[in-house]
């Protein structure tokens, strides 16, 4: 049985379920899946009702819990904060934090005061603090010494610099300031600073131990449980604990759990003006939904929606009716303070829902709403909040602190975890989910609004839906889970993960582990203007082609990590000149920077590189020994967090505008991945030559690629099973060349492999002799998005006849019609769709963009449907003049009957991916061939049937059969009396087509039908982004086309 | 006496050597001995299954699905709730789920959508397709423990939607049958079932005691394919002709023949596009081709056809793959469709589902999509038809049907058949089945031809069922 499970069931059995609980017992089961069913269950009993307000509170808790058991909690968020008062001012730390019950508590850590370090040049450092502290007494001349003590405090302490090794291990004089974080912060201009620069909650975590997502426990008689009437925060309970005391468990054993924390999604719906994005200076907020979940359930506990006029019910579901926006508001807001979550989610909400929410506040004068918080006299704020980061470029994002909460918005983990073509919710639902959802056009959303109660009904079922699914693409992605241990791992807080850069989190590990081994961080000047950079990976060139011929792989096994283990690299190691003998007292590596021994000193980076990597191993065995499916998900997010960990150690010391650069490290770990590989290689060609291991290699090795940390190897055996053979073999053996623990394994096989260039190539991936595991792809544009999805569907074809059927001409015929195909307008148009987002309007511009011209040009045509900020727009390229600008080609593909200009997808879109693919096998033709072979002679132009000449041309009835204007006798007719004797053939062709038509008119309408998950209710949506939208809108005119044709046959009559 | 050079090798026909070329050509037509055979009467009563001009105006193609389904409902109501006061309690009314207080034991009728996994989807397909290439992800997401997807019911009244559970299986309903249930909301978004109901059942005619002494034939999915046809299709359908015209080698094989008044041809004479592919092909719809037109196949049908009604009456309905718009209730084919025998006063063209009386019997024909669609047994899924009192309870779901604006025809209210033959089902299987109030009815799924070489022929006399085999294996 899970932990959750029971923590969930015991929460059931506190008092107010006890109260309701039926006669009937449940059975007990110990299946996982009925496991399920009684969390459901257990949580329904408490709550028997989520139509009604009962269950919005957190179920009661113990009474004893402060001072007859101890606190033991889970810490979600931490806050310093200036507490003025009680005769002196102090820096405290709060943590608000959950309990395996589920109880929401504050803890109020007392007694710790902030510091840094500084060095001085200075002697006498006894005499220098008694002259700092009289010069602080005089500032304060009616202070008792307590205070003065507690305001600025001065101390000599012994340390270490962490940069260079000195040659010894003796230590230095440092003197620790510590005091309250204000007068701290003025106390920084003294003499050389250490760790002044360090967040203070990062500090005190590591001061303490206490990491992100961690447990601690406040013992009985040591924590001070404030009365309710007194306690600052909303939490249920409140205490105090000198920092002392605080115990902080290590994540094992029942500590591996997490708590179940209460996730509130929600999401707003505004009411717009047409055309116009939602302003919070005019545009009302109407509706508000909102699913609650605790982690470790399926399924949310409350399903709700505030609407603003009545509202007709929705099962299952509790509709909350507001006369006005301002109760609307002020009813949400005493919502969130009852339910109190501990996570808020949503999608976008960090940009737009929330901001909105409470700038609307501001503007309705509305303080109340914005008390979102756990703290009772702060309100909540937005201010913006830039992040530079090297792996996501810069952005700007709101920041928002709702005090005690983590605000865990899903686009912000999505943006952050994976590369998709399209961030809007309905694409990344169906990316991750393969399901769309129903999405409703901006300028209906007033229609509805101002319609009935039915139609406001329907509105709040859709902006359910929309709260809905960010919690199922957390449950899917298991975001949650893998972020609490990535905040474990690391010991950042919850929130930092998603708000900041990936620095703090390996300078939260440098400066636990700095603690414990006495080391200080220097205070580093960044200087933003420098860049200086160093050689990178290297990559051998490649011998493009296409090998119809298994080829090995051969990896390190986290490369850089071990690189740095093994030769002992470090801030710590690092020497400014050589001193004693080489190899024996210090290095010189690749890159020409010496590094001392281990056995002169071993470096700190390595010892937590080694923590990582043992730390991992050991996670790995657990997740395979448990049974219990929720810690398992534990144990894998524990896993990928420490990989991620280990992995970005490098990436922090080669940082230039970070905290602890070192480019002497990150220099040297790329030159040695450099020299290894060279040597791999070299070792490989040179010893496996034609005849070795008993004649089992048919041939000289040959190493046609190798980047970073693998290289690719042709051994020229005929097998799969013969090249890991062989591939394993030599990994053990090259891997004797290396210091331990770098290591080269072997991983798999490519069969066939086409390599294309740097960094592109694709293969069969084999892990086994047998089958392959997949069709894997590198460095491919399939994911760009300025490409239509034509590219990567013809990529993908080509690429499946090449490696599994192995059939390179297969490919090329198919390339060569899909080229034709194009070229006759025989493409569907849903498959030509390119789409870019609208970030700004188009006088904010500096050149004219395809993409901000036509959105123009729709707002014109019709203003309530046209995209607005922030919206993908979706186009395609039209044919025109000559002289026309690229911009002013791109139309809506909904637009009409519009002539595609099939010359410019060939030549921009297709051209360069296929020609790629196609070059190892024809060389450098294969662009000509595909562009200007035979295959492109036919073109069929489209035109217009809007505008221009096609005003002019008028409508006659014509035969269905041969075209010709049909006489005026015959206008009832379908076909001419010169094709009558052929008329069935006719039929045949024209049934045949709307039998093709009518098909996908019924599979493509049904889906929508089945997407909208309702049978009775029309299909409102208008999503552009779905793949199915523009089919389905084209399929109707198809249709129509088709079935009037037949229906000229004859109306159908029935014989007796 | 008969005579086809084809047959003159005893032991039947080599087929593994060269082709033979066995056209229904000219050759055998001169070969048919006029016979004399009996006719019986018979009356259509599909007439509500044909297309008006109200239903198919020029813009009909801009509606959705959701009409047809409101129909059925509306059509269906009052016939639940018929069947709900008198199996469950007659002081029931129906209440509204919207109405209703939490655990309140109530009555609401509404139709079932059940959300399977595996329904086949173009969303899916066209995710899979534009996947194929996606570069190896190292954070994809492993299997989450909290994200399992797992089939359930779903239940729509007039207003809202509730998941079901309780005393109703998956196996007991189709999507789209309209249903009574009786129980309660748990959970706040399911119904608990505790007891279900169909609609009540048209009534049925009295089966007349004096059935006339005569045989009638079916046979479904010759599956043409013009060249590609299989040479033994092809000589089973030579023997076909022969022998259904009387040409029989034996007397009594003759007198047999010659009991057939009926020949029914229950669709996909012409072979139908392999709709997985089809539906892969529609994910992933590179290109518009102009789809396959199989004259040959076409002209066959026609030179078969032209053959038969020269001594049997035919009935002709369309399947999948003719030449009729696929949607159900498929339209019968206009004579102009087949150039020779089409104009013959002996072919009968039928709607898909056909509803006809023949001698006194009702009979239901169909091609078979409605009911291949709910089960592989025919029975079980003619039953089931039967229960919900719809023809095609999953159209326009899975089987494509005609988007209605106000009325939904495939809803049974004429009356109960007597005999259901469902063609191009993948065995073949005959069984009588018994319903409410002594209702009965029995079930006959015909098998395909190209598959089986058989035709079932069905005594109206003793309605006992039989199948008659052609082929030299």
């Amino acid at each position: 049985m899970s932990q959750t499970g029971k923590r969930a069931s015991t929460a059931a059995e506190s008092e107010a379920a006890a109260k309701r609980r039926k006669d009937d017992e449940e059975p007990k089961k110990s299946a996982y899946e009925s496991q399920l069913e009684k969390l459901a269950e257990s949580a329904s009993e408490s709550n028997s009702t989520v139509t009604d307000e009962s269950n919005w509170e957190r179920p009661p808790f113990d009474q004893d819990l402060g001072t007859k058991r101890p606190v033991a909690m889970q810490v979600l968020d931490v806050e310093t904060y200036v507490d003025s008062g009680k005769g002196y001012d102090r820096t405290n730390v709060k943590l608000y934090g959950i309990t395996k019950e589920g109880v929401s508590v504050c803890c109020i850590v007392t007694d710790y005061f902030p510091y840094f370090y500084f060095q001085t040049a200075q002697r006498n450092l006894n005499n220098l603090l008694a002259g700092a502290i009289r010069r602080i007494g005089s500032g304060g001349q009616h202070m008792s010494t307590e205070v003065t003590d507690n305001l600025v405090h001065l101390k000599i302490v012994q340390g270490r610099n962490l940069y260079y090794y000195r040659g010894t291990e003796a230590k230095q004089m440092f003197i620790k300031v510590s005091g309250t974080q204000p007068t701290l912060n003025k106390a920084k201009q003294v003499g050389t600073l250490f760790e002044a620069n360090i967040d203070a909650d990062v500090k005190f975590m590591a001061h303490t131990g206490v990491v992100g997502c961690g447990w601690v426990e406040v013992p009985i008689k040591k924590g001070h449980v404030v009365p309710p009437r007194s306690a600052t925060s909303r939490c249920q309970i409140e205490v105090t604990c000198n920092y002392k005391d605080l115990i902080v468990h290590s994540l094992d054993g029942e500590w591996v759990d997490i708590a179940p924390l209460r996730t509130l999604s929600f999401d707003i719906e505004c009411l717009g003006r047409r055309g116009v994005f939602p302003d919070p200076t005019h545009d009302s907020v109407i509706q508000i939904s909102n699913m609650v979940k605790l982690q470790g359930q399926s399924e949310p506990f409350i399903r709700n929606c505030f609407v603003l006029g009545t509202c007709a019910g929705v099962v299952g579901s509790h509709i909350i009716e507001c006369k006005t926006e301002q109760e609307l508001l002020e009813k949400w807001a005493a919502f969130v303070r009852t339910v109190d979550p501990d996570i808020l989610t949503g999608y976008n909400i960090l940009n737009f829902d929330l901001p909105y929410i409470l700038d609307r506040a501001k503007i309705l004068r509305l303080p109340i709403v914005s008390m979102l918080g756990r703290q009772k006299d702060r309100a909540s704020g937005v201010r913006d909040a830039s992040l530079s980061s090297k792996q996501m470029g810069s952005r700007v994002n709101k920041s928002i602190d709702i005090h005690g909460r983590v605000i865990f918005d899903v686009l912000q983990v999505v943006l952050r975890d994976y590369k998709l073509r399209s961030y809007t919710l309905n694409s990344v639902a169906y990316h991750f989910l393969s399901e769309q959802k129903e999405d409703v056009e901006h300028s209906t959303i007033p229609d509805l609004q101002n319609g009935d109660d039915q139609s406001r009904r329907r509105l709040a079922i859709y902006c359910m839906k929309d709260s809905t699914l960010p919690l199922r693409l957390l449950d899917k992605l298991m975001s949650i889970v893998n972020y609490v241990e990535m905040a474990r791992v690391t010991g950042v807080p919850l929130n930092f993960l998603l708000t900041r850069g990936q620095q703090i989190k390996i300078l939260s590990m440098m400066i636990r582990r700095c603690r414990k081994e006495g080391f200080f961080l220097p205070v580093i000047e960044v200087n933003a203007g420098d860049d200086s950079s160093y050689e990178g990976a290297t990559v051998i060139d490649p011998l493009r082609g296409f090998y119809n011929e298994p080829i090995a792989t051969l990896d390190f096994a986290s490369l850089y990590p071990s690189i740095m283990i093994a030769h002992n690299l470090c801030y710590t190691t690092l020497m400014k000149g050589p001193q004693g003998e080489e190899g024996t007292d210090y290095i010189r590596t690749p890159a020409g920077n010496f590094f001392c021994t281990k056995e002169r000193r071993r470096g700190l980076l390595p010892l937590i590189l080694e923590d990582l990597l043992a730390a991992r191993k050991k996670a790995k065995n657990d997740l395979k020994k448990e049974k219990d499916e929720f810690k398992k998900m534990v144990y894998n997010g524990r896993q990928l967090a420490l990989k991620v960990s280990a992995n970005s150690v490098y990436g922090f010391t080669g940082a230039t505008v970070g905290k602890l650069p070192c480019l002497e490290i990150s220099s040297s770990v790329t030159a040695f991945g450099r020299q290894m590989i060279d040597l791999t290689k070299k070792t490989v060609e040179e010893t496996y030559k034609r005849g070795y291991m008993d004649g089992k290699c048919p041939s000289d090795a040959v190493v046609v690629y190798g980047d970073t940390d693998s290289v690719m190897v042709k051994f020229g055996v005929k097998t799969v099973a013969e090249a890991m053979e062989i591939g394993q073999h030599a990994a053990t053996e090259v891997s004797k060349q290396f210091v331990a623990p770098i290591r080269l394994e072997f991983e798999k096989v490519y069969y066939p492999y086409l390599l294309i260039n740097k960094k592109r190539y694709a293969g069969l991936y084999f892990t086994r002799p047998d089958k392959h595991d997949k069709m894997d792809c590198k460095g491919l544009e399939t994911v760009r998005r300025d490409n239509c999805p034509l590219v990567a569907n013809v990529l993908g074809t080509c690429l499946e006849k090449l490696l599994v059927d192995r059939n390179a001409d297969g490919a090329m015929t198919y390339a060569k019609k899909v080229i034709a195909d194009l070229l006759c307008n025989k493409i569907d148009i849903s498959l030509l769709i390119i789409s870019k987002e609208l970030t700004k309007s188009s006088d904010k511009y500096h050149a004219k963009q395809a993409h901000v011209e036509l959105a123009a040009r729709m707002k014109k045509r019709d203003p309530g449907s046209a995209p607005r900020l922030g919206d993908r727009v979706p186009y395609v390229i039209v044919a025109a003049a000559k002289n026309v600008p690229a911009y002013e080609k791109a139309e809506d593909p909904g637009y009409n009957d519009i002539p595609i200009d099939t010359h410019h997808y060939l030549t921009n879109q297709l051209a360069k991916p296929l020609a790629r693919i196609f070059e190892p096998i024809l060389g450098d033709r294969a662009e000509k061939i595909l562009i200007e072979g035979d295959h492109t002679r036919t073109r069929q132009l489209k035109t217009s049937k809007v505008g221009g000449l096609a005003m002019f041309t008028k409508k006659t009835t014509k035969c269905l059969g041969c075209k010709s204007v049909m006489k005026a006798d015959e206008q009832e007719e379908a076909v001419c009396a010169y094709c009558r004797p052929k008329v069935a053939e006719v039929h045949l062709n024209r049934v045949t087509t709307l039998n093709a038509t009518s098909r996908r008119f019924g599979r493509l309408w049904t889906e929508c039908q089945n997407c909208a998950k309702t049978m009775h209710e029309k299909v409102n949506c208008s999503a552009r982004d779905c793949p199915i939208f523009y089919r389905r809108e084209k399929v109707r005119g198809e249709m129509r086309e088709a079935f009037s044709a037949v229906m000229r046959f004859g109306q159908p009559t029935l014989d007796d | 006496t008969c005579f086809n050079p084809a047959l003159t090798k005893k032991g039947g026909l080599n087929l593994d050597e060269s082709p033979i070329e066995i056209g229904l050509d000219a050759t055998i037509t001169s070969m048919v001995t006029e016979h004399h055979r009996d006719t019986i009467p018979s009356k259509n009563n599909s007439h509500r299954f044909l297309l008006t001009p109200a239903d198919a105006p020029i813009d009909c193609f801009t509606r959705q699905y959701y009409p047809v389904y409101r129909a059925r409902f509306e059509a269906l109501r009052d016939r639940v709730e018929e069947n709900a006061k008198k199996f469950i309690d007659p002081s029931l009314s129906v209440r509204r789920l919207e109405d209703l207080a939490d655990e309140e034991m109530a009555l609401v009728i509404g139709t079932i959508e059940k959300r399977i996994d595996s329904r086949p989807s173009v969303l899916k397909e066209i995710a899979e397709e534009e996947q194929k290439i996606q570069e190896a992800d190292d954070n994809a997401p492993a299997a989450s423990i909290l994200f399992v997807k797992k089939d359930y019911m779903e239940f729509e009244d007039e207003t809202q939607i509730v998941k079901l559970c309780g005393n109703i299986e998956l196996t007991d309903v189709t999507t789209g049958s309209v249903v009574g249930l009786y129980g309660k909301v748990v959970n706040e978004n399911y119904f608990e079932v505790q007891q279900w109901v169909w609609p009540s059942q048209v009534k049925q005619n009295e089966l007349p005691d004096e059935r006339p002494p005569y045989t009638m034939a079916f046979i479904s999915g010759l599956n043409l394919s013009g060249k590609a046809t299989a040479t033994k299709t092809r000589a089973a359908l030579e023997l076909l002709i022969r022998w259904i015209s009387g040409c029989g080698t034996e007397e009594k094989e003759t007198e047999k023949a010659l009991r057939i008044v009926r020949l029914f041809i229950c669709g996909s004479s012409i072979s139908a596009p392999d709709l997985v592919a089809e539906m892969k092909e529609m994910a992933t719809s590179i290109t518009r081709e102009d789809p396959f037109v199989d004259q040959d196949a076409l002209n066959t049908v026609d030179e078969l056809i032209s053959q038969l009604v020269k001594s049997i009456e035919v009935d002709l309905l369309p399947g999948l793959g003719d030449p009729s718009l696929s949607m159900l209730p498929q339209q019968p084919f206009p004579r102009c469709a087949f150039m020779k025998g089409g104009s013959s006063k002996y072919l009968r063209m039928h709607t898909n589902p056909s509803d006809i009386n023949i001698g006194g019997i009702d009979f239901l024909v169909s091609s078979g999509q409605n009911v291949s669609d709910i089960s592989s047994s025919p029975v079980e899924a003619v039953t089931l038809i039967l229960k919900t009192q719809h023809y095609a309870p999953t159209c326009p779901d899975t089987v494509d049907g005609f988007p209605f604006e106000d009325r939904d025809p495939l809803v049974m209210d004429r009356c109960f058949p007597h005999i259901v033959v469902a063609g191009n089902q993948s065995r073949a299987e005959s069984k009588r089945v018994e319903f409410e109030d002594g209702r009965s009815c029995l079930v006959v799924g015909v098998p395909s031809f190209s598959e089986t070489h058989s035709i079932t022929l069905l005594d109206l006399d003793t309605l006992e069922v039989s199948q008659k085999h052609f082929g030299f294996e």
